[in-house]
């Protein structure tokens, strides 16, 4: 369950960041690197804040 | 913006002294555009295949403003998620927000006043997101998490890029700019308390 939790964070994450990346227009190839850095960031976040506070 | 250009052999300078005008925030001209510099300044490019290239760069198509509209609505319907929104407050956030965005998009196509846009949009995306209230669902976090597209990310990071690297006037300036937009949602979002607070809707 704990990994469930996470890839859902992450995956919220990465849709949270194309969204909003979209609006300021980037070029296409950099979608996949700002998804994946987002749902890194946010789970990395995640993790921090719900297994080690 | 003052350019100045010296001939390296004849020793003349050449000064230009242009205005720059207010264009909206995009990242792939920018990419794009820096490149080209580069390739001029490596490859000491003829001025004709310059323009030729300038001119290619700058008529490229841009994102369909339909496909942004989308990828916002998942986008913050997605924060919703990540603060702890139910379905429902997601849902309503979704329609919120391509409510609000889509006339923002509007709006900035009219090029009416940026700040008007902002608390304009704010409020319609609050006010579509306050129908959570009439639902069982979170909708505290469905009307705080609905305005959050148009936090003005870009110029809050780039005024504190331009401060640290030591441009404190200009990133002085970003920062004011950004949080005046900033408190433009606060006073839409706010319009929108206030008329619910005194159950006027």
């Amino acid at each position: 369950m704990i990994l469930i939790d996470i890839l859902t964070d992450g995956m919220f994450a990465a849709i949270a960041a194309i969204g909003f990346g979209a609006i300021s227009d980037p070029p296409l190839r950099a979608f996949p690197s700002i998804a994946l850095l987002a749902a890194i960031g946010h789970a990395l976040r995640f993790c921090l804040m719900t297994y080690l506070a | 913006m003052v350019v100045s250009v010296c001939d390296i052999d004849s020793m003349e300078v050449y000064n230009e002294v242009a205005i720059i005008p207010a264009f909206p925030i995009s990242f792939e001209l920018n990419s794009e555009l820096s490149a080209l510099s580069w390739e001029a300044y490596d490859n000491r490019l003829p001025l004709e295949t310059l323009w030729d290239k300038y001119e290619k760069i700058i008529s490229r198509p841009k994102m369909d403003p339909l496909c942004t509209l989308f990828l916002v609505g998942f986008a913050n319907a997605s924060f919703c998620a990540l603060f702890g929104g139910d379905w429902t407050a997601r849902l309503i956030v979704f329609s919120a927000t391509l409510i609000g965005f889509y006339i923002k998009q509007v709006m900035q196509k009219k090029k009416i006043n940026h700040y008007l846009v902002f608390i304009i949009s704010a409020l319609a995306a609050s006010l579509v997101a306050s129908s959570a209230l009439t639902l069982e669902t979170t909708a505290e976090i469905a009307i705080a998490t609905s305005v959050l597209y148009l936090v003005p990310g870009v110029p809050l990071l780039n005024g504190v890029i331009d401060i640290v690297e030591g441009h404190v006037l200009t990133g002085c300036t970003r920062l004011i700019q950004a949080l005046l937009l900033v408190l433009c949602i606060a006073v839409g979002l706010s319009c929108t308390l206030m008329l619910i607070r005194n159950s006027l809707l």
